[in-house]
């Protein structure tokens, strides 16, 4: 897509067209990630959050070409300013470099056989040609500008001497280690405690501003979303159900979900212990083929159409905000 | 606490060390666990909360007996379990379950998820149909689909692994759950439903949960009693009312001012921290006299004792001892 020449407008680093996934089954193919597509600006930070299991780590799988087998993109394309990066053979180009990815298991993305000195240098020796000892030095302040409190020793440490928390920040300084243009974080502060997590996002903000990373954040900590992001993406069952400046969607949700999954966050200072508010029903089975919306058994708002007609996700009236709905929320001045 | 029960936990000065690597760094032992003592009832939850590398998993490791005590005690049921023969432990082990942080280590990747819980299983002895259905309940009470039971753990998502070791953990009808971060993989109302369903087992069975988290609301609903731990030491203990929402120890108040808030408008940035203190090189003294507002003199030297407050909750702290009316709410804050 071209630029338009009389806006300023800040240009996109990554494009996603109508992707999805599958896995192939006996008679077929289990589509998970029904088209998917949705783009990220320059230097832009956008969450995505969703129910458990909506698809979230493999859209950003398929961002990094990278679907675990047997699973495949079945469709859609993903463009890396304006490359079309689906079927380039140069992959080792842009991967970790141009995009990495902070896995949401830290150690499915660290060999347990090899020393963290050694796993952080390797990105430095091979994508920006430094030197043994350059890339050295440059290991040990990664590891300290994200918390770790003696990098020298974690230099010669194997990842299984080192706490979940330490893990995730290993990771963490490797996928920040080549200044990537986009960022994709699959639940980087799952394993740290609070303040550890506020440092590490004030570290990837700050990146993120200095070399104009794009961050894309997934993550079910909304208060972590609404303090990092300005843009959020609602993920259920496979497809996008609404997006959103954050403000708009955390305080005016359109979407039927999106305030359930709201409605259902804790909170820490409520003194009356009750039952947690949770969604009622059972969620989704991925793959399964559905007629109509698939939160429609769910909902409270499901009309006849629900059931029959899947939404397609739209621009409301509300600029900006865009929901899968037949009957989206009115906005009510609280 | 009913004052003359046994209870099911009781871990008394425990300390975990692990041996310096050997180098061409000093090798100083790190001190994971130093010095820790606590009790869980049968049909308690025990909150854990704190600093990442603080010691929480390591403590929960050795009360299954895979990491072990350097000294101190641990006693299940009023059986001493540091010291007998593994062989002794086994029938004592079986009735104590945990889900791990990593969930690869609670799933053998070369399992499916029938094989994996089937495993759990078979302590109970039933029958072939048996097992079969009783896994397609478990997988229907932590709300997954029993479709996914013929599948290896990578193939799900992190949240539906996370769900199956869970499933796997209650399979076997323990006395008592280690839950080592086993919710943070899922949503707000994923989670909701599991925590939900963990209280109607215990309200049921009487099981009992040692339950680590980083996320306090959690630990605050499903938790009657909550300690927080800072560098291999409880700082402090209480009701989870009391310590979550009376904070009294610096770090504890510190812990929660950082707690991000879903209403936090842009703008309120959450706040920047100092260095959390090495393992194996602490400071003298309280270990978080270095980064403390209200540090007096002796906490550089004297280790501060965990002792009775006011409301209730035991507190390792020089200051808040020394002036136990000042006013609490002030403080939570990190020196940078
Ligand atoms: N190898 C696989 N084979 C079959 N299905 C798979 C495979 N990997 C993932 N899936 C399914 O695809 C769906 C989406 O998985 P994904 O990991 O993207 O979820 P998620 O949104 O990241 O969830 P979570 O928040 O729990 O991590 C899930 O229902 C999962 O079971
Ligand atoms: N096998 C081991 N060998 C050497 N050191 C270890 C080993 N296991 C843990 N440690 C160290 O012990 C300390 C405590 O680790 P532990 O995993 O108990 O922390 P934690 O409180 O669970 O942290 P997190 O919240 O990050 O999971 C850390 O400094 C860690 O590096
Ligand atoms: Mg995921
Ligand atoms: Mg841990």
């Amino acid at each position: 897509m071209k630029l338009d020449s009389t806006v300023n407008r800040i240009p996109t680093v990554v494009r996603v067209n109508s992707v999805s996934v599958g896995f192939p089954n006996r008679d077929g193919m289990d589509e998970v990630v029904h088209s998917i597509s949705f783009s990220i600006d320059v230097a832009e930070r956008v969450g995505l959050v969703g129910e458990s299991g909506s698809g979230k780590s493999l859209t950003s799988r398929a961002i990094m070409q990278l679907v675990p087998k047997p699973g495949q993109i079945t469709s859609g394309t993903v463009l890396l300013e304006e490359r079309n990066i689906s079927d380039s053979e140069s992959k080792i180009d842009w991967r970790g470099s141009e995009i990495a990815i902070i896995s949401q298991d830290p150690l499915t993305s660290l060999n347990p056989l090899v020393k963290i000195g050694v796993q952080i240098s390797e990105m430095l020796i091979h994508h920006k040609g430094m030197q043994k000892s350059e890339a050295r030095i440059e290991s040990i302040n990664l590891l300290k500008s994200v918390g770790l409190p003696n990098p020298k020793r974690t230099m010669n440490q194997y990842p299984n001497s080192l706490s979940g928390g330490m893990r995730q920040r290993v990771a963490i300084a490797i996928a920040i280690s080549c200044k990537p243009k986009l960022l994709i974080a699959d639940e980087p502060t799952t394993a740290l405690d609070v303040t550890i997590q506020s440092q590490v996002l004030d570290l990837i903000e700050s990146i993120s501003t200095e070399n104009q990373t794009a961050v894309l954040l997934i993550s079910h900590d909304l208060a972590v979303v609404a303090n990092f992001c300005s843009r959020i993406i609602v993920m259920y069952d496979g497809r996008i159900v609404e997006t959103g400046p954050v403000n708009e969607i955390l305080n005016f949700p359109k979407h039927p979900y999106t305030q359930a999954l709201i409605a259902s966050v804790p909170d820490l200072f409520d003194t009356s212990r009750e039952r947690l508010q949770t969604i009622p029903g059972s969620p989704p089975i991925a793959g399964r083929i559905n007629l109509g919306c698939s939160f429609a058994p769910r909902c409270t708002h499901a009309s006849d159409i629900c059931l029959t007609h899947i939404p397609k996700l739209e621009v409301s009236s509300d600029a900006d905000q865009e929901v899968a709905c037949h009957n989206p929320l009115k906005r009510v001045s609280s | 606490m009913t004052m003359n029960q046994i209870p099911l936990v009781e871990v008394t000065d425990l300390k975990v060390y692990f041996k310096g690597s050997a180098g061409i760094l000093k090798s100083r032992d790190i001190k994971a666990v130093d010095g820790v003592s606590f009790t869980i009832s049968k049909g308690e939850t025990l909150g854990i909360a704190g600093e990442s590398g603080s010691g929480k998993s390591t403590l929960a490791r050795s009360l299954i007996g895979i990491n072990k005590p350097t000294s101190g005690s641990i006693a299940i049921n009023g059986t001493q379990i540091s010291s007998f023969k593994n062989s002794a432990l086994r029938p004592i082990r079986k009735k104590l379950q945990m889900v791990f942080q990593d969930p690869y280590d609670s799933l053998d990747p070369r399992f499916t998820i029938f094989e994996s819980i089937s495993e759990g299983l078979q302590i109970r002895n039933l029958a072939k149909s048996e097992i079969k259905d009783e896994i397609a309940n478990l997988l229907q009470t932590v709300k997954l689909p029993v479709s996914l039971a013929s599948r290896y753990p990578k193939e799900l998502s992190g949240g539906q692994r996370q769900r199956v070791a869970i499933a796997r953990a209650l399979a076997t009808k323990p006395d008592l759950i280690i839950c080592d971060e086993a919710v943070a993989a899922l949503d707000v109302s994923v989670r909701a439903q599991i925590l939900n369903l963990l209280q109607d087992i215990q309200q049921e069975s009487g099981i009992s949960y040692l339950f680590i988290s980083h996320d306090l609301s959690t630990l605050r609903y499903i938790s009657k009693n909550v300690a927080i731990m800072y560098a291999g030491k409880i700082v402090e203990i209480g009701s989870s009312d009391n310590v979550l929402t009376h904070p009294q120890h610096p770090y504890t108040k510190a812990l929660i001012s950082a707690v991000p808030n879903i209403s936090g408008k842009r703008g309120t940035k959450i706040k920047s921290v100092g260095e959390p203190p090495d393992p194996a090189n602490l400071p003298g003294g309280c270990a978080f006299n270095v980064r403390c507002h209200d540090v007096l003199p002796q906490c550089s030297i004297e280790t501060p004792k965990l002792l009775l407050n006011l409301n209730d909750s035991k507190v390792a702290c020089h200051a808040t001892a020394n002036n136990r009316n000042s006013d609490s709410s002030k403080g939570g804050e990190l020196h940078v």
